[in-house]
């Protein structure tokens, strides 16, 4: 067979996701095509690679600063929350309203995002950056500041 | 055990994966960690929604990744930073052949480069490589999280890994030459 099969086939050989097929038919190709079979050999060793990386655990305390966000009173929507939690409660549509109506109204004052002191923000997101493993220069430029924008995001979600 | 123990039981079991997950979209741990939280806090707001017949974690992660998503576009709004070219801002090198004998293989790069050329990947690319490689979900399970077609896992997936290739070929330029 001269012609190549579709590329995303060798991705999808490579993470054992074909079906059979579709199998069949790549294994045909690539006992006669040196050019696919380099491919997808590159391919699975770049899956290796990616494989292999250090994972990221999570920090331990963190499903205790969460239980105590869950237990605090200001999570708004927790209203809603409970309603749906319980679904042997009958709720009217019209209640199911008002609790909706109640997280709009209970969610916290924004944040004037003039006033925020931007670049000591900046510059607190610049220290967490650097102390990742993840080389900071492109990547800094490349994405959002989570942290900076958790605190401007308050203003937008009121519009 | 009241529903919120029950709850932090589940999240201490989905933990590692959404840390780890939270850590390659955001690139760095503080950021991870106000992701892992935000989203755990909405994943219990929700669990009504919850289909128990699913993996937690799948779920887990679907959510996350909205909330990282609702963080960077309102971030894009609001300061216009340079992100993502978007699906079709590649186009031009992904409509290049893509049997460069340069770049069919690892060449004993490091982790730290591997790293940073998944860093460099835009985040549709970069997610489907993640979840398919360092978390080991079935494309199935990652259309649920990217809410979108097995088809456009398939092709994300291998988009993501040319353009990998792509970036470490260039990085073993500077070093040893182009092949
Ligand atoms: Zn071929």
């Amino acid at each position: 067979m001269e012609r190549h099969e579709d590329r995303f086939l060798l991705s999808a050989a490579a993470d054992g996701e074909l079906t059979g097929a579709e199998k069949s038919r790549l294994d045909a190709h690539v006992s006669v095509c040196a050019a696919c079979r380099g491919e997808l050999d590159a391919l699975r060793a770049l899956k290796a690679g990616v494989a292999a990386l250090p994972r990221r655990a999570m920090p331990l305390s963190l499903p205790d600063v969460v239980a105590a966000r869950l237990g605090a009173e200001p999570a708004p929507g927790r209203r809603w929350a409970a309603w749906l939690w319980e679904p042997a409660a009958w709720v009217p549509a019209g209640a199911l309203a008002a609790a909706a109506l109640w997280t709009l109204f209970a969610a916290p004052e924004p944040v004037e995002a003039e006033a925020l002191p931007l670049e000591e923000l900046m510059a607190s997101h610049a220290r967490c950056a650097v102390e990742s493993i993840v080389p900071t220069g492109d990547l800094v430029a490349a994405e959002f500041s989570s942290r900076l924008q958790s605190r401007l995001e308050a203003p937008h979600a009121r519009r | 055990m009241d529903r919120k123990e029950r709850f932090v039981l589940l999240l201490r079991e989905a933990g590692d994966k959404a840390y780890n997950f939270a850590f390659q979209l955001a690139g760095n741990d503080a950021d991870a960690r106000d992701l892992v939280q935000e989203a755990a806090v909405r994943a219990f707001e929700n669990m009504a929604r919850y289909d128990s017949a699913r993996p937690f974690d799948t779920w887990m992660l679907t959510i996350l990744r909205n909330v990282f998503l609702d963080w960077r576009r309102r971030a894009r709004l609001r300061a216009a930073e340079p992100l993502d070219a978007g699906e079709g801002g590649l186009a031009e090198f992904l409509a290049g052949p893509d049997l460069d004998p340069a770049e069919t293989a690892l060449r004993g790069e490091s982790a730290a480069d591997v790293q940073r050329a998944l860093a460099a990947l835009p985040e549709h690319y970069r997610a489907a490589v993640v979840l398919s490689d360092m978390e080991g979900l079935r494309y199935e399970d990652i259309a649920e999280v990217l809410d979108v077609p097995v088809g456009t896992v398939r092709s994300r997936i291998h988009m993501g890994r040319r353009l990998l290739k792509k970036i470490l070929a260039e990085t073993r330029g500077g070093a040893y030459g182009t092949a």
